[in-house]
């Protein structure tokens, strides 16, 4: 009966299905695709009102973010110009993915799956569409060189620009729940919190920052749940 | 005064107070809710709701209507946050429930009788070092003493004593405080400032570091209670009698006791969501992506308070973190309700949802 309450997923097992044929089709070029393609990563679907008809953002399980993202590729791209094979129109189409740090995000697909033939995909002619992150540049550059050891603690691919009555900061880690560590041009890292309301100096340069993070002296998670648990 | 159905509203005599204790302005004809005035005979609001609560629910975003156009299931006595009728009756009795479980399980109001009971056959000291070191879950400083684990820098103001020069070590001025128990023997007392060692350590959850029914002895054999007649002794086997601590009743205290206990029952934040996402829900990422520009923001499922937000010190855990104040919504949704979230949103995200006012 609470079932009926619930909120119905959009995505149907037709959309598995398309997403692992397009998927074993590009499996040479992009192997960390194909395993993705699971109802238990894959959660749904929702139609992006950004993009053009028919394209789809994926509701991913955060729970296996880890598993599946790849820091050491780009932020995000798109996969462009992958051909289908439309029985109706008897002619090719194309799709495209969005990849979010090696994930699959989204897609575009005009056509109904049932007009598609999904063992005729064409691969010979995708590109890559790359954008630029000024923002992400930026924080590079306030940065500097660090450790992969160290830059895997923190979300610096993702960084977005925060503008707020107490300055402009970049974050550099998603403390969950709305929270965010962050650091402003200068270097200074800051904790922003945002019940209580919270923007607290935590180190006044990267330096010691970045020491305090190598020698365990300063804990990201530590840091949040003791800000949660008062 | 009258409504829009012409029922007489001015019957409200008493205090001039009428549902939910809305005060009634009889010469002008208008509703005072706290937050807002409400026209009866409109049937709607003269200021618009500062808040969308319900974004899925297409009636929250008529800001000038009652409750979602809903009295039977709703109420709102501040004029600002619709209760559902039921979760306010879960906020009452949940509040009684823990207020006579405070009194209830406050050591300051005494214990039920006992007599003395004989402790069982000592451990042996290594088994009740490793015992020890079990519950505190870190491992040993040095050879027979073992440290608490204290992230929360309990007992900072602490005092401990060793009942003997040869027993219990202790070191509470800190943040690595510690216990060290020797030949196993020591006491815990009242640190005589108001409050105790044993308001320190149920506020911030020790016992269930060191095993608080052990303490109480019910569940553990090994642990027994003497004397229960307004001094509390504990003895643990393996070593000479233990005070654990001793309280008399006090007044004072009991309320300290109650108060803190009020305040403080009930899961905080990160231990409620620990819980929530170690059960059957998935913390969903369902990214904002601008195809065109290539702007993305991970946005990821979040738990939104709703009507009690974290910022109000003076209500306790419980009636923050629970599953009727805590709602899991998108990061989005969560900057569309909660003004100080919205501020840590992208610009372009704040431009293209229209979150610049807030």
């Amino acid at each position: 009966m609470f079932n009926l309450f619930r909120k119905k997923k959009v995505i149907q097992e037709n959309d598995y299905i398309f997403l692992k044929a397009v998927m074993k089709a590009l499996s040479n070029k992009y192997p960390y695709l194909l395993p993705q393609v699971s109802k238990e990563f894959i959660l749904d679907k929702t139609l992006n009102q950004l993009g053009d008809i028919g394209t789809y953002t994926i509701t991913l399980n955060a729970k296996l973010e880890s598993k599946y993202s790849n820091k050491s590729l780009p932020q995000f791209f798109i996969i462009k110009d992958i051909s289908i094979w439309n029985n109706l129109k008897g002619k090719f189409e194309q799709i495209e993915l969005h990849i979010l740090e090696g994930m699959i995000a989204g897609f575009k697909v005009t056509s109904e799956y049932s007009d598609l033939d999904l063992k005729k995909i064409d691969i010979s002619k995708i590109k890559e569409k790359h954008f630029n992150n000024d923002e992400r540049d930026t924080l590079k550059k306030i940065i500097g060189s660090v450790t992969d050891n160290l830059s895997s603690k923190l979300d610096i691919e993702g960084t977005f620009k925060v503008k707020i009555p107490e300055g402009e900061f970049f974050t550099i880690k998603d403390l969950g729940d709305g929270n965010y560590l962050s650091m402003d041009k200068d270097g200074a890292v800051y904790g922003m919190i945002h019940d209580p309301y919270e923007v607290e100096k935590l180190f006044d340069n990267k330096e010691v920052f970045f020491e305090a993070l190598k020698y365990g002296e300063f804990n990201i998670y530590e840091y949040f749940n003791k800000k949660m648990s008062v | 005064m009258q409504d829009g159905n012409g029922n007489d509203l001015s019957s409200f005599k008493f205090l001039d107070r009428g549902y939910t204790g809305h005060e009634h302005l009889l010469g002008v004809g208008l509703i005072h809710m706290n937050g807002r005035l409400y026209d009866p005979v409109l049937h709607r609001f003269l200021a618009p709701d500062n808040f969308v609560q319900d974004p899925y629910n297409t009636q929250n975003y008529n800001r000038y209507g009652y409750v979602l156009n809903n009295p039977l299931k709703y109420t709102d006595p501040s004029g600002e946050f619709f209760l559902e009728v039921g979760a306010a009756l879960y906020y009452i009795i949940a509040g009684a429930i823990i207020v006579a479980a405070s009194i209830w399980g406050s050591h300051d109001t005494g214990w039920s009788g006992g007599a003395y009971e004989t402790p069982q056959a000592p451990i042996s000291n290594s088994n009740n070092s490793q015992e020890l070191a079990a519950m505190a879950h870190v491992p040993p400083i040095s050879g027979s003493g073992y440290r608490l684990d204290n992230p929360y820098g309990v007992f900072q103001s602490g005092w401990l004593q060793s009942s003997t020069s040869s027993g219990l070590a202790y070191n509470t001025t800190g943040p690595n405080d510690w216990i060290a128990n020797g030949s196993n023997v020591g006491r815990i007392e009242d640190d005589g400032y108001g409050d105790s060692f044993w308001e320190r350590a149920t506020n911030l959850d020790l016992w269930k570091k060191i095993g608080k029914e052990a303490i109480f002895g019910n569940n553990d054999p090994r642990i027994q209670k003497v004397g229960l007649s307004g001094l509390q002794t504990f003895l643990i086997p393996g070593g000479a009698g233990v005070k654990i601590f001793q309280r008399g009743f006090n007044l004072r205290k009991t309320f300290t006791s109650i108060r803190s206990g009020f305040l403080n029952l009930g899961k905080s934040f990160s231990q409620y969501k620990a819980l929530y996402w170690a059960g059957k829900a998935k913390p969903a990422l369902t990214p904002i992506i601008n195809p065109k520009t290539g702007q993305v923001w991970k946005q990821y499922t979040e738990l939104h308070h709703r009507f009690i937000p974290q910022r109000w010190k003076w209500a306790p855990n419980w009636l923050k973190n629970n599953r009727f104040n805590l709602k899991p919504v998108s990061s989005l949704q969560h900057a569309q309700m909660d003004p100080f979230r919205a501020r840590f949103v992208p610009k372009w995200v704040k431009e293209m949802y229209n979150l610049t006012w807030k």
